[in-house]
């Protein structure tokens, strides 16, 4: 790599800085030619004049009145004792009054002055000038953190100015620090180590080739209020928080910044404190849904129950989050609260129900929008419960959400002893993917004891194949229609078990 | 190639900062306001620069100009006017514990997070992005040299004001001035290819 033009500086400090402390009288016009000899001092002084030029466009002097006005009032209000004209001089003789009595009146003499003199503005190197001096004065002082050097003055109830001892600027005037933290460089910065931003999946901004563009550092932006937010103890933080959860769309950055929130102890016990305090508010219902945990989850459903929009605003919140610990726990009982309350005994406009309750259409709903995961947490779900009622509900929601990865327990719950839930996991398969169960339930046929409800899931979900077992049942021109048709509501699909299971004689399972 | 050089304020001020000055000199409190503020923007400014905190600049700005009262009476005006308070603010922006009130909004836990920030502001992409990595590149200079070249960029200021306002020689301040050009030069790169 070679090493830079010698002369760059000497051209930079002239042509751009107006320099004009030359060694000798003919050094302009040498350093004139080598410029236009010279590429790359000319490159050079090309950048260091857009240089100039953006630092000179973004610097910001200009300022804004207000701010101007509370700057000023508040000098005002430090300077109130401060009278202009009288000499620095007498201000400091009280305090060395004793140093008067001792005998150093010579160092006052030598040194009545005790304020800044700026050297004049010349090439000889000035002397640096003392600092002003600030005298300490005798009133009360009121400030809960009096210093040395400090002039006390009364306080007063004027929010318009500045004063020394105000506390952090007012919840509105956010808008300068974030606005400063809503660049790569202010967030990367605070974002340490940079580890974190990797583990946030996020590239950083300062690597080369990594994305700058307004939704990446809005993203970056988001992510550090969560971080901040949450280790905040402060109830506002918490507020916060879910305020800035519940806008953030669903994806990798959501869980991300649930999965930091949920981290938190004190951020859960703050939510079930809320949730149980007074009426919940629909930014909170949906953020502690999100998070979740047993005790919020707790307060949670007590918040919730009776409040059917409330209910859907939980659901709806616990199907952003990918990976959200007891979701199933918590929609099976939110589906219980309102089928035992019988509160949603008419159904919504928009809920089809398809012949179900309209409390089960709800949550048949709820349940086929979940993540993929969810299916083998039903499955688990269902396969440890000891209550009828809920595995009852968790068949259902395996028929909505017509996943083939819980075929296996399906078909095993079909060979089962009770009948009812025998019904609902054919059913549940009738909901899969057509090419999935086939050769399944194919196979299944030859050993199972109830072949019926085989039968009926493999047209109900029209294999292909399927028509030919409904050739050979004796049926109506009505009932063949309605078999071949499929796709059974639950109500239909007891039917075309029935007529499975007793119009057939040459069905060979 | 004609050298480039910026007009400066005359050491001596304006007639209106001269007559305000002398007002003020002369025991008029009133007079201090309208002299002063013509130069907030610039101490803000710097401030910004040297603090990294909108907030502390604001807090740095104020004690500067608390200090500038108890001291204008003795201003002779070998200097101007600015650049005596640039002067000052430089050496207290050394003592954060003499000026700084608040506490640095690093946490956002008492702050709304407003609409318009689920959007970063339209602005034109490569210009946001050369605004920030120039920020970037003064950040990580020492605070010298960021303060003279925000000094000779964004104010105007000649070496020997410079050196004034920073309490060093002309020469050093020619040197700092260099060195951070070089520097952000450096790291800004391709950005500022003309």
């Amino acid at each position: 790599m070679s090493s830079p033009c010698p002369h760059r500086d000497q051209v930079v400090a002239h042509f751009l800085d107006g320099d004009s402390s030359w060694a000798t009288d003919a050094e302009p016009t040498q350093l004139a030619e080598h410029l236009d000899a010279c590429p790359e001092c000319r490159d050079y002084l090309a950048q260091g004049r857009r240089l100039d030029a953006v630092l000179a466009a973004t610097s910001g002097t200009e300022i804004d009145a207000q701010v101007a006005d509370r700057i000023l009032a508040g000098v005002e209000a430090e300077t109130r004792d401060v009278s202009p004209a009288r000499p620095a001089w007498w201000r400091r003789l009280a305090p060395r009054a004793a140093l008067i009595a001792a005998g150093f009146l010579g160092a006052i003499l030598l040194d009545p002055f005790g304020t800044v003199a700026v050297a004049p503005e010349s090439p000889v190197a000035p002397r640096p000038a003392p600092e002003p001096v600030v005298v300490e004065t005798t009133a009360a002082a009121k400030s809960p953190t009096p210093r040395s050097g400090i002039t006390v003055f009364e306080e007063r109830d004027r929010p318009s100015h500045r004063s020394r001892n105000s506390m952090r600027p007012s919840q509105t005037r956010s808008t300068p620090e974030l606005e400063e933290l809503a660049t790569d460089h202010g967030l990367a910065r605070r974002l340490r180590p940079m580890a974190a931003l990797r583990a946030w999946g996020i590239r950083s901004p300062l690597a080369d080739g990594g994305a700058r563009d307004a939704a990446h550092t809005a993203a970056l932006l988001r992510c550090q209020a969560v971080a901040e937010l949450a280790r905040s103890t402060r109830p506002q933080a918490t507020s916060a928080l879910i305020r800035v959860l519940v806008r953030e769309g669903s994806g990798p950055l959501l869980d991300r910044m649930v999965a930091e929130a949920r981290r938190a102890p004190h951020v859960g016990r703050r939510l079930a404190r809320l949730l149980r305090n007074g009426e919940p508010t629909a930014e909170l219902v949906t953020g502690s849904a999100m998070i979740g945990g047993d005790a919020v989850d707790r307060a949670l459903r007590d918040a919730v129950t009776g409040d059917i929009e409330a209910t859907e605003l939980a659901a709806a919140a616990v199907q952003r989050v990918e990976d959200r610990p007891r979701r199933i726990e918590l929609l099976l009982a939110l589906w219980a609260d309102l089928e035992t309350r019988g509160l949603d005994r008419e159904p919504a406009a928009d809920i089809a129900s398809a012949g179900a309750s309209p409390a089960e259409a709800r949550a048949r709903r709820w349940f086929a929008g979940l993540p993929r995961s969810s299916t083998g947490e039903l499955v688990a779900q269902a396969e440890t419960t000891r209550h009828a009622v809920q595995r009852r509900r968790c068949l259902l929601a395996l028929a909505a959400r017509a996943d083939e990865s819980a075929a296996g327990y399906l078909l095993e719950v079909i060979g089962g002893r009770r009948f009812e839930e025998s019904l609902l996991a054919a059913y549940a398969l009738a909901h899969c993917p057509a090419d999935a169960i086939a050769a399944l339930l194919g196979h299944a046929l030859r050993s199972s004891r109830r072949p019926e409800l085989l039968l009926a899931a493999l047209v109900g979900a029209r294999t292909e194949g399927a028509a030919a077992y409904v050739d050979e049942l004796r049926l109506t021109e009505e009932e063949h229609r309605f078999l071949l048709a499929g796709n059974f509501d639950l109500a239909q699909f007891e039917i075309a078990a029935a007529l499975f299971r007793n119009r057939h004689d040459r069905i060979d399972f | 190639m004609e050298a480039v050089t910026q007009p400066w304020t005359s050491a001596k001020g304006t007639p209106e900062e001269r007559q305000l000055l002398a007002r003020f000199q002369s025991g008029d409190r009133e007079a201090f306001q309208p002299l002063v503020r013509p130069h907030l923007g610039s101490l803000l400014a710097l401030g910004r620069r040297l603090t990294g905190d909108a907030q502390w600049a604001e807090d740095l700005a104020q004690e500067t100009l608390v200090r500038a009262f108890r001291g204008l009476h003795n201003f002779r005006g070998e200097a101007s006017l600015r650049t005596w308070l640039l002067r000052i603010q430089v050496r207290l922006s050394r003592e954060p514990s003499r000026w700084r009130r608040s506490e640095r909004a690093s946490s956002l836990a008492d702050l709304d997070v407003p609409d318009h920030l689920a959007q970063a502001p339209e602005q034109p992409v490569l210009q946001r992005e050369l605004r920030d990595r120039l920020d970037e590149a003064m950040e990580r200079l020492p605070s010298r040299q960021r303060a003279a070249l925000h000094l000779r960029a964004a104010e105007g200021m000649d070496y020997a004001a410079i050196g004034s306002a920073m309490g060093c020689s002309q020469g050093a301040a020619r040197m700092l001035v260099l060195a951070a050009r070089r520097s952000v030069q450096q790291r800004l790169g391709r950005y500022l290819a003309p």
